[in-house]
């Protein structure tokens, strides 16, 4: 890979404390987005996807113990002090949350919080700037299709549509210049009309700013539509990974095998298949595969090593699965 | 408007049944006031002339009428008006609850902040059992625990009474003293607030802190926040601004009704600290069987009740939009 990378995860080991124990949720995660590359992340829910983003942020809970090196334009994240972590946050990585509902303040108008962030990430001598601040708003909520800014504005999150909060969380993500959006499953808490119109924007958004993207979901058919790149994440380890038009041709690791079956189709079968067994209990993770215990094709070896990735064919496809070794 | 008649209705209401249970209550408070050696014909006139000897739906109206005159009858303790007897232990009571209503809120937040801050590290821990014990320990104790060490070991705040102002024109000496711009009886008169406020406030201040340390805690784990932070704003401004706001809600709603309980828990303060306020009053009322005295400090706690609701259903509107604007759609 010759292109300059802007984000690389190394070895990530993301574990909370809980009443019964250690919960060993991410293991030894690798992960890099390139400069201007769109790079989805899928996995079922709670696989780790939301905590893999949000340990890039540093914005973990107290009774998460997280290390590994994050780097982001060749600085280790992890080793940042705290206010160099936080002018990362406020001029290079912007993130959208899943929910808009919960991810804007209940009790404080749309204006105070979209100011607050712009004022925060433009340079002071501009922040203090009212009408300086105003303009940048009035132009990042035009740019979320928002008709009646100042409306949106004065309005208080509970009084804006589903759809709005979610546009004006985008505007908030992208209102000042930044170089790497984080989108935990955009639109999910919508519905699919929404959502479609909502990723579209986020699309269109990202082309025009040269923004690089991580974008996570579950749904196969986002990130289809909206990647260059994908990586495929089954219980906090990472399974496969390979550009998306050829993972979606050719899916070598059982856990993508059984995800793609999942997918209804429009033949008129209804759900195809479904994946048996339970999710895995990160209190005992077993010693090998993650996905082991419900493999159809798993081996004697898949419950007792880990697999190693196995690189496949020359476009940077890989699977860590033992049936390719 | 639909509030107002409400809390006048629950007043009617309370000064209907609080009537009915003080005449309902077992011996004759005209011997009472004037003791057993009285002859019987003097009694039997002191209970005409009180008209205890009318049916008790005649008695409630001669009574109900004088109040609405702001004639609550004459106490048999004191041998005065009971509207006089009111206006002079009043403004003390309510001095002494503003004081440690005051000291709750800002000791109160302040500590509930400090524990969220730091969440789970020994700031907190000793944050949380010490308010444990707040809660625990009645607020007498701590009257003369204060009392044994500032009033006594280490004398270095006035320990019993209160100043007195003249001319009282509210009869609360902190604002008397301003009006007539006397800063230094102002200073003494905060003084003598100290220890009796602060023995009344620990309770509420101990309460306080725990519910805005769970209700901030609990907060702290919300998108909103987790998105704050992911923006870069910085740790204060998220603390005391993004996160407090909406987490003060429940704390005004315990501030409500920790300011009825100051009333009440105000009585042993008040005797401790010889303090002449309304809850002594009322207590003596009882047990002298007083009852225009009686009744009147419970009406008179009931009107301070409502008032402080309301003033906390105000507070929560401005604090939250949800509730300021779907209210205003509906009236």
């Amino acid at each position: 890979m010759g292109k300059e990378v802007i984000l690389s995860v190394k070895n990530l080991n993301v574990n909370y404390r809980v009443y019964e124990g250690t919960m060993k949720v991410i293991d030894g995660l690798n992960l890099t987005v390139n400069m201007g590359e769109k790079v989805g992340l899928v996995g079922e829910t709670g696989c780790g996807k939301t905590s893999t983003l949000k340990s890039i942020l540093r914005i973990m809970p107290q009774n998460c113990i997280y290390s590994g090196e994050i780097y982001f334009e060749g600085n280790d994240m992890m080793k940042m002090k705290s206010d160099k972590m936080r002018n990362m946050r406020r001029r290079n990585i912007s993130m959208i949350f899943q929910d808009p509902t919960s991810a804007l303040n209940p009790v404080f108008t749309i204006r105070d919080q979209l100011y607050s962030v712009i004022r925060n990430s433009i340079p002071e001598r501009k922040a203090r700037n009212k009408r300086e601040v105003e303009k940048i708003a009035e132009k990042a909520l035009k740019e979320v299709y928002l008709a009646d800014p100042q409306r949106v504005l004065a309005g208080y999150p509970f009084q804006l549509s589903g759809g709005m909060r979610q546009r004006v969380c985008i505007a908030m993500a992208l209102a000042t210049n930044k170089d790497l959006l984080l989108a935990d499953e955009p639109g999910t808490s919508l519905d699919v009309t929404i959502q479609d119109q909502v990723l579209r924007l986020i699309d269109e958004l990202v082309a025009e700013k040269g923004l690089s993207v991580l974008l996570v979901s579950h749904s196969l058919g986002v990130v289809r539509e909206m990647t260059d790149r994908i990586y495929v994440m089954y219980g906090g380890n990472m399974v496969e990974s390979g550009p998306t038009k050829e993972l979606f041709k050719e899916p070598l690791h059982p856990y993508t095998v059984a995800l793609l079956d999942c997918v209804p189709k429009l033949t008129g079968e209804g759900i195809r298949a479904t994946i048996s067994g339970e999710m895995v209990d990160y209190l005992n993770p077993s010693k090998g595969c993650r996905f082991a215990p419900r493999c159809k094709k798993a081996l004697n070896i898949c419950h007792s090593t880990k697999p190693i990735q196995n690189t496949v064919g020359s476009s940077g496809h890989w699977v860590a699965c033992h049936l390719y070794e | 408007m639909k509030r107002t008649l409400w809390s006048v209705a629950a007043l009617i209401g309370l000064s209907i049944l609080i009537f009915s249970l003080s005449r309902m209550l077992p011996g004759d408070p005209a011997r009472m006031a004037l003791g057993p050696r009285a002859p019987e014909y003097v009694v039997e006139e002191l209970r005409v002339e009180m008209r205890l000897d009318q049916p008790l739906h005649i008695q409630y109206g001669y009574w109900a009428s004088g109040v609405v005159r702001g004639d609550f009858g004459r106490s048999l303790m004191t041998r005065r008006a009971v509207s006089q007897d009111i206006r002079a232990y009043l403004p003390a009571t309510i001095e002494l609850v503003i004081f440690a209503a005051t000291v709750q809120v800002i000791f109160g937040i302040a500590l509930g902040v400090l524990s969220t801050m730091y969440n789970g590290r020994w700031v907190d821990n000793i944050i949380r059992i010490v308010a444990y014990l707040g809660i625990v320990t009645p607020a007498f104790v701590f009257g003369v625990i204060f009392l044994l060490i500032f009033g006594y070991l280490w004398p270095i705040l006035p320990a019993a009474g209160r100043l007195s102002v003249e001319p009282a024109i509210t009869g609360m000496t902190t604002v008397d003293s301003l009006l007539k711009g006397d800063f230094s009886s102002f200073f003494r008169a905060i003084s003598h607030f100290i220890l009796p406020g602060t023995a009344l406030a620990m309770n509420g201040v101990a309460q306080l802190a725990r519910v805005t340390r769970s209700s901030m805690v609990d907060n702290l784990k919300s998108d909103y926040v987790d998105m704050a932070f992911s923006q870069g704003l910085n740790e204060s401004k998220i603390m005391f601004k993004y996160l407090l706001r909406p987490s003060l809600i429940p704390s005004v709603s315990m501030m409500a009704m920790q300011f009825a309980i100051l009333f009440s828990n105000a009585f042993l303060v008040e005797l401790i600290f010889n303090w002449p306020g309304l809850s002594r009053y009322g207590v003596n009322a009882m047990l002298y069987k007083d009852f225009n005295a009686i009744i009147a400090v419970v009406l008179v706690l009931g009107i301070v009740f409502i008032i402080a609701n309301i003033l906390a259903d105000t507070i929560i509107a401005l604090l939250d939009p949800r509730i300021r604007l779907q209210a205003g759609k509906g009236a």
